[in-house]
């Protein structure tokens, strides 16, 4: 066998082995306190959750808060759930924050900073979608108005699938 | 030296570090801002133009809690 046709083979048996189809990592499991006790994850499997990583001191945060109480309000009898976590190293910074909304889902806090490093947060704020099999679905960083719509679609898309 | 000079640089290089988002709220308080007070800076670049006959070149993007 030349040297052409062992690497043909090489190349076909490298062709073969790649997956059909990627799955989707599934997302990490927590435990954080609320104001009101324990937020576990686990305690909302087969429901549709959005968590947001956010803190008082940073505005694009600040801004997305109108936005999820609407989408809460919108899906609210959908199996559909927001987790907003702080990341406030002073809590009565965020409960100054939250004090001044109309906050319609749970905050958790995580003063450091250990569940938003298992979920990678490169940006605040940082939000992920995890479906109904726990698995990490998609990962937004930033807050943008341009970007609502697109996310509002996304959310009611996968609702509709289960 | 040129050698010495190397390794100094590579020991300094120890010293740089990736700051975490959650870690930016000292840089995300208005004190932290370039122009902490506008007045104060548009007086500054009066003074600076009437002087120099020139003007600018202070402006950096980017800052704040790195979400941009």
């Amino acid at each position: 066998m030349n040297l052409l046709k062992l690497l043909k083979l090489i190349l076909l048996i490298l062709v073969i082995n790649i997956p059909v189809y990627a799955d989707y990592p599934l997302a990490p499991k927590f435990q954080l306190p609320t104001e009101d006790g324990v937020l576990s994850s686990s305690e909302l499997s087969g429901k549709l959750i959005y968590i947001d990583f956010w803190a008082s001191w940073c505005r694009p945060c600040k801004k997305s808060f109108p936005w999820m109480i609407a989408m809460k309000e919108k899906f609210k009898n959908h199996p559909f759930e927001i987790i907003a976590i702080n990341l406030d190293k002073d809590k009565a910074l965020a409960e100054k924050f939250i004090a001044s909304q109309n906050i319609n889902f749970p905050v958790a806090f995580d003063p450091e900073a250990r569940v938003a490093e298992l979920y990678g947060v490169e940006g605040m704020p940082s939000s992920y979608l995890i479906d109904q099999q726990g698995k990490l679905r998609i990962r937004y960083t930033g807050f943008w108005n341009k970007s609502k719509n697109e996310k509002e679609k996304t959310i009611s898309q996968l609702l509709k699938k289960h | 030296m040129y050698k010495i000079f190397l390794l100094l640089s590579l020991l300094l290089l120890s010293a740089c570090t990736t700051v975490q988002p959650w870690d930016k709220d000292l840089l995300a308080k208005p004190s932290m801002a370039l122009v902490p007070n506008e007045i104060d800076n548009a007086l500054d670049e009066h003074i600076y133009f009437s002087k120099e006959a020139s003007m600018g070149g202070q402006g950096v993007g980017g800052g704040g809690c790195g979400c941009n």
